[in-house]
């Protein structure tokens, strides 16, 4: 049975310039009608939810590579990522919000050098997406899958992102002892390192 | 004791008594004998002693009057033989004396032993007699004596009267003679008189022993048939009993004589018998029962001697319709082969197509592989642009991060870098356009990848088919050659077949003929069976006569 090439789309052009100006028209739209401030945040994909971050926390964006294994380490915290002279600690942002991960997922995907105080840190997404603008909801997130995630956020293209707070992200890693929180290890109680 | 024993001594006891009395009567007879005899023998005896007495008178009288006659002739003057009379006297009167004493003696003795009274009274009286004889006899003696001394005296007047005297003692000695004689035929009588009782009462007593035997006899006879009639009347009255088939009855009286033995042999027999009619009894009622199987069996049998008629006739008609059929047989076995020919011709031009069709297979093939190969260089290209897409998205991927990074630097840069930003934004967005292309171009690429290999797997699928059609084309080529000898021989077989209907019609006609024997047969069968089923029935009837006759037997 030959099998059909899919067609090609005449309109897909007009689809797409479509789309731009729709965003652009939305974004100036969304202004006006609020009137409050976007925060600029860099959108991730962590499986099907999208996360923003504050973009001024982030140094940099690099590919995943294979890091430095740690053991005794949380389950969240992959490995050590040596760059330019400087470690980071590498932590799964999905493990850290208590989601569970596939394993297969560690050395794909994005790492987003964190500027931090006196450890760096590094968090693993699945893929970043983009810096924006995003519009803060106004009612708080009531069923936030972690205390980090302190609200939600309209993006341009009008999907809903988890807004994070990395101070409250990082706080237990911050620790002099890699003592873990009991949430989080009641939460990634069946998760394997 | 036995019925041998028995009879034995009832003989035994009857001959004794026989031998008893034969000697009774031979002793009776013998003392009749005897006595006849004494009596006889003594009468004769007697008489004659009397006869010799008398002789001898007569011999003195004699002497005498021989002497007195030759003195008269001496008177005479003649002469005469002289001799001496004296002494021959003396011995004639000597010699009669003695008779005398000798007959005294004789009676006497006899008068002693005498077999009766009356004869002991004759003998006495005879005795008597002879004794008063005596005197006169020796008167004449003396007289006697006295004239012969006359005589040699020569005195004639003394003779003459001594002649006188002699002839008066003579006349009285002869007178007691007579007497005696008489006398002794008294005793004579008297002595048949005495043996004719002897035989009397011989006769009597031998008549009352013979009685009394007879008597004996009869009596043992009697008590002999008791003993044998008795148990013989109960073994007529138990073998009567058994004549008429009462088995049942109680058992004859044994016992250690020949009767018993005789009820002991009997008792056996009898149980023999009752054996015997037990088992004659089972026989006879399996042989009633075999009997009414065997009706049965004929009944069963004449019925299906009847539907085997049926069933001929159903067979004949059968047969007739085959005969029918057979003609039919005959002529689609023509048509068949007409049409079997024409499908061998027709079987040729399919070979010749299917010829072709594997010359246009091959070439299909050809084309085919063909193509296969145009495709593997199609698809080696198709590879190539693969490996260009993925450089592509490489690329665009850095510069995705690119964008990302100099949004970032735009953003720490603050108002400075807000231009620079939506050059990254417009950056970013390009690298998001290009990635989107080259996905949308790899998933065309996989679609035409996928599109090549199943083109690929079609028409290597393809050849395969053709080369497999090939095959089949061969074997279709087979089997028309097949098919074609296949329908010669099938002309042939259904030639074949048009003979054999032939010969079958012959033979059907034979069958025909057999079946009417079978019928004829079947006929004499079922006749055979009528008389079966008769005779059957005889049979249950005899059966049933033999049961009824066992059953005569009470066992």
């Amino acid at each position: 049975m030959p099998r059909s090439l899919p067609a090609h789309d005449p309109h897909r052009l007009d689809r797409i310039l479509d789309a731009r100006t729709r965003q652009l028209a939305m974004r100036q739209a969304s202004d006006a009608a609020t009137g409050r401030a976007p925060i600029p945040v860099l959108a991730c994909a962590l499986g099907n939810e999208t996360y923003g971050l504050p973009l001024a926390a982030i140094a940099q964006v690099v590919p995943a590579t294979p890091l430095t294994p740690t053991p005794g380490a949380p389950p969240a915290m992959l490995g050590l990522l040596g760059r330019n002279g400087q470690v980071f600690i590498v932590l799964d942002l999905a493990l850290a919000l208590g989601a569970a991960a596939a394993p297969a997922s560690q050395h794909a995907g994005h790492l987003l050098l964190l500027r931090h105080g006196p450890r760096r840190f590094a968090l693993r997404v699945d893929r970043a997406t983009g810096a924006i603008d995003a519009l803060p909801a106004e009612a708080p997130a009531e069923a936030a899958p972690h205390r980090a995630v302190t609200g939600h956020a309209l993006a341009p293209s009008g999907a809903l992102l988890g807004l994070i707070d990395l101070e409250r992200l990082l706080r237990p890693y911050l620790a002099p002892t890699a003592t873990v929180a009991p949430s989080l290890s009641s939460t990634n109680g069946s998760v394997t390192p | 004791m036995s019925i041998a024993n028995r009879i034995l001594l009832g003989f035994a006891a009857i001959v004794a008594m026989l031998v008893l009395l034969g000697v009774y009567s031979l002793n009776q007879i013998s003392v009749v004998t005897a006595t006849t005899e004494t009596i006889v023998a003594r009468d004769l005896n007697m008489l004659r002693q009397i006869s010799g007495l008398r002789d001898a008178e007569s011999d003195m009288y004699d002497v005498r009057s021989l002497s007195v006659n030759r003195f008269l002739l001496r008177g005479l003057g003649r002469p005469a033989a002289d001799a001496d009379p004296l002494q021959a006297w003396q011995r004639a009167a000597n010699r009669t004396d003695l008779l005398l004493a000798e007959l005294v003696t004789l009676a006497n003795r006899h008068a002693a032993t005498a077999a009766s009274g009356d004869r002991a009274a004759g003998w006495q009286q005879i005795a008597q007699m002879v004794s008063q004889s005596s005197g006169p006899l020796r008167q004449l003696r003396e007289q006697g004596q006295a004239q012969i001394q006359a005589i040699r005296a020569n005195d004639l007047d003394a003779v003459l009267a001594a002649g006188g005297a002699i002839l008066a003692s003579r006349g009285d000695f002869t007178q007691l003679i007579e007497q005696a004689t008489q006398t002794l035929n008294n005793v004579m009588a008297a002595g048949q008189q005495s043996s004719r009782a002897t035989y009397l009462e011989s006769r009597l007593s031998v008549i009352l022993v013979l009685g009394g035997a007879v008597l004996i006899g009869l009596i043992i006879a009697l008590l002999i048939r008791r003993s044998i009639v008795n148990p013989l009347t109960a073994f007529m009255e138990f073998v009567g009993r058994v004549g008429h088939g009462d088995l049942s009855g109680e058992p004859a009286k044994a016992g250690n004589d020949e009767l018993g033995r005789l009820g002991t042999t009997l008792n056996t027999m009898v149980e023999g018998l009752r054996q015997l009619a037990a088992q004659s009894r089972e026989a006879t009622n399996d042989l009633n029962a075999a009997a009414a199987e065997i009706r049965a069996s004929t009944q069963e049998q004449a019925a299906s001697v009847e539907e085997q008629l049926a069933a001929v006739q159903e067979t004949a008609a059968t047969v007739d319709e085959i005969t029918h059929s057979g003609v039919q047989i005959g002529k689609r076995a023509q048509e068949v082969i007409a049409t079997a020919q024409a499908t061998a011709q027709t079987s040729n031009a399919g070979l010749r197509a299917v010829d072709e069709t594997v010359k246009a297979m091959d070439a299909i093939r050809e084309q085919a592989e063909a193509v296969a190969g145009n495709i593997v260089a199609l698809s080696e290209k198709t590879q190539a642009i693969g490996e260009i897409i993925t450089s592509v998205n490489d690329i665009s991927e850095r510069s995705h991060l690119l964008a990302l990074n100099a949004a970032i630097e735009a953003a720490a840069a603050g108002e400075q870098g807000r231009s620079f930003a939506v050059v990254a934004a417009e950056m970013k967005t390009l690298a998001d356009q290009a990635k989107d292309a080259t996905s949308q171009v790899r998933s065309i690429l996989g679609d035409i990848q996928r599109g090549i290999n199943s083109s690929v797997m079609l028409t290597e699928e393809a050849v395969k088919r053709v080369a497999a059609g090939r095959e089949r084309t061969e074997t279709t080529h087979a089997a028309i050659t097949e098919i074609t000898g296949r329908a010669q021989e099938g002309v042939h077989t259904f030639q074949q077949i048009v003979a054999s209907t032939n010969q079958q019609q012959l033979g059907i006609e034979q069958v025909m003929g057999a079946l009417q024997n079978i019928r004829q047969a079947s006929q004499q069968t079922a006749a055979g069976t009528r008389q079966l089923d008769t005779a059957a029935a005889n049979l249950t009837q005899l059966s049933s006569k033999l049961v009824d006759i066992a059953d005569r037997y009470r066992i």
